[in-house]
Parts: C-alpha cells; sequence; structure tokens
C-alpha cells in the first residue's frame, strides 16, 4: 500500500462493514451521515480521515463510552419491561412488581455487561478512577429508578405496536443521494408534547445554579439538532425538542437533572444547510487527497486520541497508529444498534 | 425545565446488609447471581441514596442557618433612628 508522503498515512484496506452496507458511495466519499461522523469533520478534517475514512479506532475503547453503553442499556431494559407489563393483562401483578422486576433485571443486565470492566485510569495519579467505577454504575441506576421509575413526568410513548420507544435507529434521504441517520435513546411525552429524550453521564454538575453551564453546551449542539430533525422527519414525530436526562456520577453520589433544548424549524433548516456545505467540503478533500487537521481542536475534552499521532513526523505515524490502534472495527452509519 | 433531584426520603429506614457481602456480590459471576443476591445489592444502594438525601438536606438547612448567622450585622453608628427621619414629634 503507497504511503502519503505529506501526512505519512496508507490507504485503508478493503473494509469489512460486518455484513451493512458501506456508508461511502462509488467516489468514495460518504454519503450516509450521522451525529458522529459529521461532528468529526466539523471537529477536525484529519481526524475524520483517519476515523471515518481510514478506519482507525483505539485498541482500548474509551471508559467512558463504556460506562455510557451499560447506563444506556440497563435504562433501555427497564422501560422494555414496563411497556411489556403495560401490554399484557394487569393479573395479579401490580405496577410496583412490574417496577421491581424491571429494576432486578435491568441490574442483572448491567452486573453481566460491566463485569470485567475497568474504571480509567487517572493521568495525574496513575490510578485508577474511583467515579465511573462498576460500584458507581449500579448506584447510579438504582437511584435513576428511585427517583423516575414510578414517578416520571416524563412518560416514555409507546409504538403502534406496543413497544416502548427507546433506542430508534432512524435514516432520512435528504436529497437524491444523500441520507442521514441516528439513534435515538427514547421518545417521551411530557405535558402535552413530544421530546426525544437523551441520556448523558457526566462529572459536571446537573443540578442547581451551576448546571446552566453543562446545559448551554446543547444548543447549539450536532447531535441534538439532528436527532431534533431525525424525529421530525423518520417518525413524523412533532417533537418539540430534545430534553437531555443528565447524571452527574461523583464518587459519593449520582445527582439527576434535566433540561430542554428547542430548535425551530429555521434551526432544523439552517443545520442542513450546513450539512450541504460540509458534504461539499468532503468531497474537496477527497478530491484533493488531503485532509487537513486542525490544531485548535487538538485539546478539546481531555485531549483527541490522535494528538501523539499527528504530533509525529510523517514517517512514523503508521507505526504508532499500528501500536494502539486498529482497523477491525469500523463506524458505520448505517448499522443498527 | 432544569429539574433537580427530589428529597423524596421514605419515613422507615431500611435495614443495610453487610458492605463485606455487598463486595462479595460484585465479585461473584453475575451470571451466578440470584434474585435474592440481586435485591440485596439494590437495598444497599436505596439505602444509600436515603442517608444522601438526608445528609443533603440537613447540610442544606446548615447553610442556610450559617448564611443567617453570618449576615453582615449593621454598623451602630450607620443605623438610622427615629429622628433621623426629621419628623416633628
Amino acid at each position: 500500500m503507497s504511503q502519503d508522503l505529506l501526512t505519512g498515512l496508507s490507504p485503508a484496506p478493503a473494509i469489512d462493514y460486518n455484513g451493512w452496507p458501506s456508508p461511502f458511495d462509488d467516489t468514495g466519499v460518504q454519503f450516509v451521515w450521522d451525529s458522529t461522523s459529521l461532528g468529526l469533520l466539523k471537529t477536525c478534517p484529519r481526524k475524520y480521515q483517519l476515523t471515518m475514512v481510514l478506519n482507525w479506532q483505539p485498541k482500548k475503547r474509551s471508559h467512558h463510552l463504556d460506562f455510557g453503553i451499560y447506563y444506556h442499556t440497563a435504562i433501555e431494559t427497564y422501560h422494555k419491561l414496563m411497556a411489556q407489563y403495560r401490554m399484557q393483562p394487569q393479573g395479579t401483578k401490580t405496577i410496583l412488581d412490574a417496577h421491581e422486576h424491571a429494576v432486578r433485571e435491568s441490574i442483572r443486565g448491567a452486573l453481566i455487561d460491566s463485569f470485567g470492566y475497568e474504571p480509567g485510569i487517572d493521568s495525574k495519579t496513575g490510578k485508577p478512577k474511583t467515579d465511573k467505577t462498576r460500584q458507581n454504575l449500579i448506584r447510579t441506576l438504582v437511584w435513576y429508578f428511585e427517583q423516575y421509575g414510578l414517578s416520571d413526568n416524563c412518560e416514555t410513548i409507546s409504538l403502534r405496536d406496543g413497544r416502548a420507544a427507546v433506542e430508534l435507529s432512524f435514516r432520512f434521504q435528504i436529497d437524491r443521494d444523500q441520507l442521514l441517520a441516528g439513534h435515538l435513546d427514547q421518545i417521551v411525552r411530557f405535558g402535552e408534547d413530544l421530546f426525544v429524550m437523551d441520556h448523558k453521564t457526566t462529572s459536571a454538575t446537573v443540578t442547581g445554579a451551576s448546571a446552566r453551564y453543562y446545559f448551554q453546551n446543547f444548543r447549539p449542539d450536532n447531535q441534538m439538532t439532528l436527532y431534533s430533525l431525525g424525529a421530525a422527519i423518520a417518525f413524523g414525530t412533532p417533537v418539540k425538542g430534545v430534553i437531555i436526562d443528565a447524571v452527574q456520577i461523583a464518587v459519593g453520589f449520582s445527582a439527576f437533572g434535566r433540561d430542554l433544548t428547542h430548535r425551530s424549524q429555521s434551526d432544523l433548516e439552517e443545520f442542513l444547510v450546513g450539512v450541504y456545505a460540509y458534504r461539499k467540503m468532503a468531497e474537496d478533500f477527497h478530491r484533493n487527497g488531503f485532509w487537513p487537521m486542525n490544531e485548535t481542536a487538538c485539546g478539546n475534552y481531555g485531549g483527541c486520541a490522535f494528538r501523539d499521532i499527528c504530533a509525529r513526523s510523517p514517517k512514523v505515524r503508521e507505526a504508532f497508529l499500528r501500536t494502539d490502534f486498529t482497523q477491525d472495527k469500523p463506524w458505520n452509519p448505517l448499522e443498527p444498534r | 425545565m432544569t429539574e433537580e433531584t427530589s428529597a423524596n426520603v421514605p419515613p422507615i429506614p431500611i435495614a443495610r446488609p453487610d458492605p463485606r457481602l455487598i463486595q462479595e456480590l460484585f465479585d461473584k459471576d453475575p451470571l451466578e447471581l440470584s434474585d435474592r443476591d440481586l435485591d440485596l445489592i439494590i437495598a444497599e444502594f436505596r439505602a444509600d441514596r436515603v442517608n444522601y438525601l438526608q445528609e443533603a438536606a440537613e447540610g442544606k438547612k446548615t447553610k442556610a442557618a450559617a448564611k443567617v448567622a453570618k449576615a453582615p450585622a449593621i454598623p451602630v453608628s450607620d443605623q438610622l433612628d427615629l429622628s433621623d427621619l426629621g419628623l416633628d414629634l
């Protein structure tokens, strides 16, 4: 494989998308976009190239991502079991029995999923971090179900077949050969209106006066605008916006806070125009064979995973990529979760 | 809509299992956990939440009391008395 002299990067080997179609068209430009791939391109074209075009992914998945997946899956399990209870004849089971059963099974699932999970390493002390631990995952879930399980003013809606509207994959055309795709955590009714609900785990404060510093990050926000658009177009659901259902995971407690983020019709239209502009940008970079770095983004959110690679001489980048990254797990917006 | 943790504390204290037992349950193969084991884990964290909310409520009360106590006193010389109003009493 020929290595690019300027960047030191070789083209990706033939990619196996695990049976799913490729999100790239015959010319090699991506035509199915989700918030992850679009966010990568917006953040740094080189990061997009490394992740989406060349398929380099860290060998060890981030513990934040693992923790978030366990948390999401357990909440999804809870809502599915509660929806099952509502679909069945009530019989002798009370809502409290159904809740207890759903909590127990969600916790069982989370314990199974997270068996062997290792929290991240504190870069200052070199010791395992003590906030996103396995015990704190279970604590957070138990507290979440206590807080919202039996008395939530956001009611998960049911789909026509009775299933809970949780973990919904969407995909829709924005022009002849372009698609947007994504996954919604949940659709809920709050008051008279429908909202997408998105679960977030964070170390930031999500309650009290300082919570606004956390929640203001979601407007504008690539992911939340795409979700609003997805719910409106793919599900024909006139959602008012997204409810961020956040939990602060601290060493000794978990605190829950929610906030609304609205998107108007004009917000959605402006976002779509942006998608076309970024798509055009990707076409140009692809045609020129050069994806520039955005050096101003290297330090965002604790530092880009590729920072150490980009910091090295182009001649040795590939060798370092092979040490800490793999090309076996490509990200595909078309793959349902 | 920012919504916060409600202090919905159940009135009856929950008996807590031995913390070593909880650690043992976490170390156990999760596929071998019985319903009873899971109920113990859940009860432990429910009790934890009750304690946390109680402590948080008490902390808020203490903070509020401290705020009242720390309210800066107006120096005597700056205080008004009726004569400052210039009323012909």
